[in-house]
Formats: C-alpha cells, structure tokens, sequence
C-alpha cells in the first residue's frame, strides 16, 4: 500500500550488506518432511483414539466378525486419513515476498492469503516437540487483526530463523495498527 | 490539561491530581460483589452448597470468602496517569502491573449506571488494540477523577498530531445528530429489546395462563381458545409498549458530538454512557436497514474501533438515522466516504448459487417438518412441504440482492454489503486492512465465484461472492 508494487526493493526498506535475499522467490510448494510429519501426527491421533476402542470391542464383544469390523472401520479411517494429508500437502504454496507473505493453500475451500510486512506486529517460530524431531518449525505473522490467516506450517528450522529475520529486516517502522 | 472545553464536566473547583497511586472507591467492593460476573461464579459454588447437607454453612463460608477476596482485591488495586502512561496495578495472589501508553489507546468510555450516579462515581474503561484482554476498567471511581483522567487522555491524543493543528483550533463542539424521543421509542420497537421483553413476556403469560386454569372467576375465559386469543391479543400492546419504553431509557438523549477529531456518543437514563473515539482509530463504519426500516429509509450506523473483545466495547450504534443525517455522520468520521458510491452488484453467478442456496436450506429445514406434517395434518402439510422451497427462493434472491460492492484506488475504500433481511454496508478505509485473503468454496469455484476477507483489528470484513479477477483485484490494490 505504501510501496509501489512493481519495484522490487522498495526505497527507504534497504536490508543492511550482508544479509541474504529473501530466499524464497515465487510460490514454493512445503518440504516433503511435513507431509511425513502430518502423517505421523494423524497416525498418533488415529492410535490413540482407536487403540482403546478396539480393546473395549474385543473385550466386550469379543466376536470375531465385531473385531474385524473395527479392523476394518479402521482401515477406511487411515486410509482416507493417509489420502486427505496429501492433498491437504498438496494445496499448500507460500512466497516470502519483497513486501508481503503470500498464501495458497486448501482443498475443498480454497485460500490465497496476503498479509503485507507492514502490518506485522511480531512473528512467531512455533516447534512442537514433534516438529522438532523433524527439524521444522512452523512460522507465524502476526497482525492487529486476530483474524489473520497467516501461518507456514513447516519450514526448515534453521532457515526459519532466517526468513524470521529477513522479514524483520522488511516490517520498518510505524506501529501498523 | 490544555483545552478545558474538552469534556462535559460539572463545576470543577480543583482538577485532581492523577499522578499519584490510588485506589477505587471502596463501594467497587460492594458493586464487585453484586455483579453479573461474580454472579455467574457463585452459581456452581451454590450448586455445590445445594448439593451438600450443610446450606447454610457452606453458603456463608462463600460469602465470607468473596468479600474477603473483595476487600483484598480492592486493596491491592491502584491506578495513576502520570507522564502519558496509565497504570493500573492488581491482584491478590498474582500481581499484575499494566502500563498502557497513551498512544495506544483506542478509546475512552464513561459508564454511569444509577449505582454510579447516586454515588457520584463513574467507570472507566480504556479499550487499546490487540487480542483478548488488552483493555482495563476502572469499575467506580469518583466522577470527578474520571473526567479527568479522560480529559488528559484525549489532551495528550490531540498534543500527539501537532501537524493538526487546524483541526486541534477550530475543535468546537458540533453536534451531529440528537435523537428525538418519538424516534427513541420507535428504536426501542425496532431494536433488540423487543426480543428481549418478548420472552420476558412469555414466561409471564405461561403463568398467567397456569394461574387461569386454576381459579374460577377468569375461568370462563381461559379454556377456550378464544379466550387465550384474546389474552394474547391484550399482551401485544403490552409487549410493544415496554419495549418502546425500554428503549427510550436507555438510550435516551442519545447525542453524537464532534469536536476536532473527537466523535463522542452519549446517551442513557438510568445507565449513562458516553463513548468517545479519535476519529483517526475508527476502523469501519456499519450502515444497517433492517427489512421493517427499509420503507421508511431509516438506517443504523455503527462506529468500530480496534478495540479487543467482539461485543459493545468495541462500537457504538446510532439508531434510525436518515440519508441526510448519516452522510453528516460519515463526513466526519470518513470523510472520503462521502457521497456513497452506487454498489455494483454481483455476477449474475452470484444470484443462481443464492438462489440454489436459499432453496436448499428451505428444504433441509420443511423436509423433516412437512413429511410429519403430510401424515398428520394431511393437506395442511403439503402446502408447507411447497411453500418452504418458495420462502427459499424468495430469500436466497433476497440474499442476491443484498449483495454489493465497490472499491477504488480513489478514494481508498472498500464497501461491501450484506444480507438479505437486514442489509449491512461496511465501509473500510484500505489503510485499516491488517491482511486479506480469497476464499473460494469449492460451490464457488464451479460459478467461477470468491469471496475477499480484509481482516482489520478487532474484526473481519467480507466481500461476498466476486467474479475472479475482481477478488484478486480488490485485495491487491486495498493491501
């Protein structure tokens, strides 16, 4: 809004010698590992829920056809599970731009998200122990508005930090509100 | 204090020092202890007190507990303004110091309920933008120190633009609107208390009618059905008369005032409320026509500001005002806003996914009615089985036709209506909008339709049901 959208590098937001370009250019898809991560993720949920079901089933009807009907309820749930992550991954496409972040993703409602670097009040890292293991690290801008779509749910944790500072390096000044 | 003339205040014989820790009145403890809030906490205590043998034991051991922790909490409560930052220090067992600088302030609001004004007190509340909880209140202080403590705020406000300057001179007083009586009641008619009184209302003539039963005397009355026609045809009046009255009281002498940048709304009998808003911090006007006002060409307007919370703290509605009377509103508040573009309306998309939308919730709402309708009531149901798909249709083009849009580079707004009862024109300076985002359903995407949300603080505003090259067009030249 304040910048021209066609110049790159905006005057007066120069980043100081040294610091890298903002590393994504265009819309880049999410790294494999968050598909893997989600379904690791999923598959606790799914275990978790189902594994007590299925020991009340057996215990209380310990029928074989009651038992294998669960096997199979169980089946359909992972495998839809297993399928709906990958499009869900699928979806996904974010740009850490010159002068916003930029969002597409979802399956059935579709979402393209534009949130400008000057709106930022602060960003975010946030790592659950499980994204840990898996080195990612899911970044958040956060605006004035509580509404505000905009999180990359899995970027490499080092180069999280990064694009953290990159975008820092662009908010500028003004308190946004 | 600069400008004295800034506030309404009674005869001031020495302004109130405001820069030294003080406490609130002590009757907060009493007002504290009787709230709706402390309320709602003693429900579950008196359930377990029910529950258990000893009532009245357990009972006064809550009541000792509350008051102590009253008394305790009122102790521990400070407030001061000293050098541009609010303090309020609190809290018994966590201690919480918050310091809000004035220029985050979003506004500041002036509540007297009758409590307050037998006691001379007032209460304080101080919105600031963000999330959840970033406002404080000051439940009773003296009314003295409150209309001091906002007559510094808004004077440090209007040091902090010393560019606006013009606007900080010429700040006398104009009033915009002033609500007569007659169009007070009609409000009250209009407006959310008939609801209100309708089921206060209903509860009272369930038991008149359970009393009825009972005695003799009115006994011929009751048990035909003409008899309960006629009760309900009594209560009509009734109801429509309280809540005209109710609406009188509250928002009685409703005045919006200008004065620089300064929009202050004020009205109220026995609950007087007075909301002042820098007209820099509104982030969207409202304009409403209720499907009953629409003959008449009468509009609400409600004033938001980034204010937390989703409810009152954060606006104030100025009932039933003409075309005439809300341009003079918005060329105050948005100056630019004025005069208000003609809406284009949506693709004729739009209207076919309303029209299939509207006659698809008619009948997932008559199927299971007017199937059981059709075997009991016979020739009665199948009417309702047709009819409820029709009142769909009807309003699914109702919902086409409350759609509208306009946006423009010049000047930078976006409006955007809702609705098919009640029409809701949002209008939204581009500069307020914090992101945005295309939504598009997969029904959407088949009609090649979106639908822009521009998050601002404190709320969200959609652009419901553009053809594609418009959505991404709005919402880039508005980011």
């Amino acid at each position: 809004m304040t910048e021209p959208p066609a110049t790159p590098e905006p005057p007066g937001m120069t980043r100081p010698a040294g610091t890298p370009e903002p590393p994504t250019t265009g819309l880049v898809p999410l790294e494999h590992r968050v598909l893997v991560l989600w379904r690791v993720r999923a598959a606790i949920v799914v275990v978790t829920v189902l594994v007590p079901v299925a020991v009340v089933l057996a215990v209380v009807a310990s029928t074989a056809g009651a038992i294998a009907g669960a096997l199979v309820v169980a089946g359909i749930g992972g495998g839809a599970t297993w399928w709906w992550t990958a499009l869900v991954w699928r979806s996904w496409r974010f740009e850490v731009g010159t002068d916003a972040l930029q969002l597409r993703h979802g399956v059935l409602t579709r979402r393209s998200s534009t949130i400008p670097y000057h709106r930022v009040q602060h960003i975010d890292l946030e790592a659950g122990p499980l994204d840990r293991r898996f080195g990612l690290t899911s970044l958040v801008l956060r605006t004035a508005s509580a509404s505000s779509d905009s999180r990359v749910p899995g970027i490499d944790a080092d180069h999280a930090a990064q694009l953290r500072q990159d975008i820092l390096d662009l908010v500028g000044t003004g308190d946004a509100t | 204090m600069t400008t004295p003339g800034g506030t309404v205040t009674g005869p001031v014989d020495a302004e109130p020092e405001l820069d030294v820790p003080r406490r609130t009145s002590p009757l907060a403890v009493v007002f504290g202890l009787a709230s709706p809030d402390q309320l709602r906490t003693l429900i579950p205590l008196a359930v377990i007190a029910l529950s258990s043998g000893e009532v009245l034991i357990v009972a006064a051991a809550i009541v000792v507990v509350l008051v102590v922790h009253g008394v305790l909490s009122w102790l521990r409560r400070t407030w001061c303004y000293a050098d541009g930052v609010l303090h309020l220090d609190e809290g018994v067992l966590t201690r919480n110091q918050r310091r809000i600088p004035i220029d985050r302030m979003q506004h500041v609001e002036i509540e007297r309920r009758l409590r307050h004004q037998i006691f001379d007190l007032a209460a304080v509340r101080v919105e600031t933008a963000g999330g959840s909880g970033a406002e404080l209140r000051l439940d009773a202080i003296p009314r003295r120190e409150a209309e001091a403590l906002r007559a510094r705020v808004l004077a440090a406000l209007r040091s902090e633009q010393v560019h606006d300057v013009a606007g900080a001179a010429a700040s006398q007083p104009e009033v915009l609107v002033r609500l007569p009586p007659g169009r007070l009641l009609l409000a009250g008619v209009t407006g959310p208390e008939v609801a209100a009184i309708l089921a206060a209302l209903a509860v009272v003539f369930d038991t008149l009618i359970d009393i009825g039963v009972g005695a003799d005397e009115v006994g011929s009355v009751q048990t035909s059905t003409f008899g309960v026609a006629l009760l309900v045809l009594a209560a009509v009046p009734v109801w429509l008369g309280s809540a005209a009255l109710v609406g009188l009281v509250r928002r009685w002498d409703l005045t919006a005032t200008i004065e620089g940048d300064e929009l202050r709304v004020s009205y109220g009998l026995l609950r007087k409320a007075e909301f002042v808003v820098k007209t820099q911090r509104v982030q969207d006007v409202r304009i409403s026509r209720r499907l009953l006002l629409r003959p008449f060409n009468r509009a609400d307007v409600r004033v938001r500001t980034a204010a937390s919370g989703s409810g009152e703290q954060s606006r104030v509605d100025i009932p039933l005002l003409d075309d005439t009377e809300i341009e003079r509103v918005l060329a105050r508040v948005l100056p630019d806003a004025v005069p208000l573009p003609a809406l284009r309306p949506a693709p004729a998309a739009a209207r076919r996914r309303a029209l299939v939308r509207g006659t698809a919730a008619g009948l997932v709402l008559a199927l299971p009615a007017g199937l059981a309708g059709v075997f009991v009531l016979g020739p009665v149901g199948a009417v309702l089985l047709v009819a409820a798909p029709a009142l769909g249709l009807w309003f699914g083009e109702a919902a086409y036709r409350g759609l509208g849009a306009w946006y423009g580079p010049e000047p930078r707004l976006v409006h955007s209506r809702t609705g098919a009862l009640t029409r809701n024109r949002a209008i939204v300076p581009a500069g307020r909008v914090q992101s945005g985002v295309v939504v598009s359903t997969w029904f959407q995407r088949r009609r090649g339709l979106s639908t822009v949300r521009l998050d601002l603080a404190g709320g969200a505003v959609a652009v419901v049901d553009r053809a594609e090259p418009e959505s991404s067009d709005l919402l880039a030249s508005t980011l």
